[in-house]
């Protein structure tokens, strides 16, 4: 059986089924991540930590999403075992995201949850909570021509000590608000599997997207005054402690016992980007003045 | 009850966050003078920040059946690692979840303080935090399918909440198989201290007279809407200027047609009776 190669966040990835999400890519070494569709355990014999949708022994996961699939984890293994008459593409959403999250976790990467876009040949990210407009801000600005390195997880990897961000799968989830400012035809959409009114928008890009070094991290929040769109540099260690918080699947993190490892890699970002908080006016259409802020902000870099 | 959670429920616009800030005051967040600072901090059961580090998954990529699901869990996680009382507030109904189990779970419950308000005053309120007219709002209030926070177009901070309507939501906290204390609104503005004394002695609180006359002192609605004016209230709706708008009771005689009363109790009208807001 012949099987699938790709590269994503800086690993690659060998698959038993095609991930029609991903560019294919000719191996060039053996995979760091094998995915498999095949039996999975039904529980794990000694779990140190759990939830109702995952388990772990330290060691293994087991992750359950309810009506889509399970996900066992263990040593960069992936194995995937879906519910009758799934969408491989609901399959997919938590093979690439959760699951592999783990993988990125336990393989030493730093995997935060923010989107990155690319701009002079660096790497800008967007972090906060969910809803804090993570995902529209990359859609806005891949609509001004900068290409997007990753939606709601951005992975981080060390050269040289040096925080380079890699490259996720070119799309943005949007919900109907948010969407209904960016332009877009609707052949570049996907309905999301869970939510009614939430939609995949695929981003084309001229050239594959490369690693490059991560200058700066903007963590957003909303301004509910509607006040104008504010900057603020953060110190080293409170941006220490703010990018800690926005690892991707915290508790996930946690119950793996690697938040000390997470915390200093968090340690070592803060020695080469610089971090802001950015309050934004809640209101979606004021969207332009924000980048064009930022593109005053990138002009000024040296 | 051995949990550690007291629910704090009502339909929306009926005193809980005037509960939640009296309690905030009287347990201790005295000194406080930001309109922010003044409630029980990490109180609402409907928190989707909450959700998303309990479960260790983002609410977002969750259908919202599944997300109702795991709440009970969540819940009960919240109860046996709280190691203390904790006053949670829930606008949703007392339901049970697609599951069949109860979205408020005894194992965490420690009791429910239940408030209930005129809901032609409700009406009013409503209307005005939903910037929605009152006669959208009324029909809003007869609609058993009612949610807050349904993220049909956005993400909100809240996970879904349903409440159905005014009369099925008082009802389900009325028969709910938990310890509970229901008051009336108008009972918190009228008798103020027998009513928030009865509350604190229900809510296993060991505070006396004066701590409470205190705590009451420091959350009148005079004193909330001049903190409001200073800086804004994060619990108020994106478009409404001010969350602590009038606090009375009766509001509605002035303010609502004679058709538009009349409406609410043709559809409310049992349960209004019930509660006393009818003459016999």
């Amino acid at each position: 059986m012949s099987n699938f190669h790709y590269r994503l966040y800086g690993l690659q990835i060998q698959s038993d089924r095609e991930l029609t999400e991903l560019t294919p890519i000719s191996p060039t070494c053996p995979a760091d991540v094998v995915i498999q569709h095949g039996v999975v355990p039904v529980a794990l014999a000694n779990v140190t930590d759990s939830s109702p949708l995952w388990q772990t022994d330290g060691r293994q996961f087991l992750v359950t999403i309810p009506e889509v699939a399970h996900y066992h984890i263990v040593d960069h293994v992936i194995t995937v075992a879906a519910f009758p008459n799934v969408p491989a593409s609901d399959v997919h959403l938590y093979l690439l995201g959760t699951a592999l999250g783990i993988v990125l976790h336990q393989h030493g990467s730093l995997p935060l949850h923010a989107s990155a876009i690319e701009v002079r040949g660096k790497a800008v990210a967007f972090a906060g909570v969910s809803g804090e407009g993570k995902s529209t801000l990359a859609a806005h600005l891949h609509r001004r021509g900068y290409r997007v390195f990753s939606d709601d997880i951005a992975v981080m990897t060390f050269d040289e000590q040096r925080p380079m961000v890699q490259p996720g799968f070119q799309k943005v989830k949007l919900w109907q608000d948010a969407l209904s400012h960016v332009p877009h035809e609707a052949t570049e959409l996907v309905r999301d599997h869970s939510r009614l009114n939430k939609y995949h928008l695929a981003l084309q890009h001229s050239a594959l997207i490369e690693p490059a070094p991560l200058a700066e991290i903007y963590l957003l929040t909303e301004n509910r005054l509607d006040e104008a769109v504010t900057f603020t540099p953060m110190e080293t260690i409170p941006a220490i402690f703010a990018l800690g918080e926005n690892a991707y699947r915290p508790t996930i993190l946690k119950s793996l016992g690697k938040k000390q490892a997470h915390f200093q890699q968090c340690a070592q970002v803060m020695k080469h980007a610089r971090m802001f908080t950015l309050s934004r006016p809640k209101v979606i259409t004021q969207m332009d003045a924000l980048i064009d802020a930022l593109e005053t902000r990138w002009q000024a870099w040296v | 009850m051995t949990g550690n959670l007291y629910w704090l429920a009502s339909y929306p616009k009926s005193g809980n966050t005037w509960l939640r800030i009296f309690l905030g005051q009287l347990l201790g967040q005295t000194e406080a003078q930001d309109i922010n600072q003044l409630a029980l901090s990490d109180s609402i059961s409907s928190s989707r920040y909450r959700f998303d580090q309990a479960i260790g998954m983002s609410a977002a990529e969750l259908a919202q059946d599944t997300i109702d699901n795991l709440r009970p869990w969540v819940y009960e996680k919240w109860s046996s690692a709280a190691g203390k009382l904790q006053y949670v507030k829930a606008h949703d109904a007392y339901h049970l979840t697609a599951a069949g189990a109860p979205l408020f779970p005894a194992a965490a419950t420690r009791g429910v303080i239940h408030i209930v308000r005129d809901p032609r005053d409700v009406a009013l309120s409503l209307a005005h935090h939903l910037t929605k007219s009152v006669d959208d709002t009324i029909v809003f209030m007869a609609n058993p399918e009612a949610c807050f926070a349904k993220a049909e177009k956005h993400l909100p901070p809240q996970l879904r909440q349903w409440m159905g309507d005014w009369s099925r939501h008082t009802q389900s906290w009325l028969t709910c198989p938990l310890p509970r204390l229901t008051v009336r609104y108008e009972d918190m503005l009228s008798d103020t201290l027998n009513t928030f004394t009865q509350i604190v002695q229900f809510a296993q609180i060991d505070a006396d007279r004066t701590r409470i006359q205190t705590a009451l002192e420091a959350s009148r609605f005079s004193r909330l809407q001049t903190l409001e004016s200073q800086s804004r209230f994060i619990e108020s709706p994106h478009k409404v200027e001010r969350f602590f708008r009038k606090g009375q009771a009766g509001d509605w005689r002035e303010n609502l047609t004679k058709a538009q009363a009349d409406k609410i109790v043709a559809q409310q009208g049992a349960m209004m009776q019930k509660l006393g807001y009818l003459p016999d």
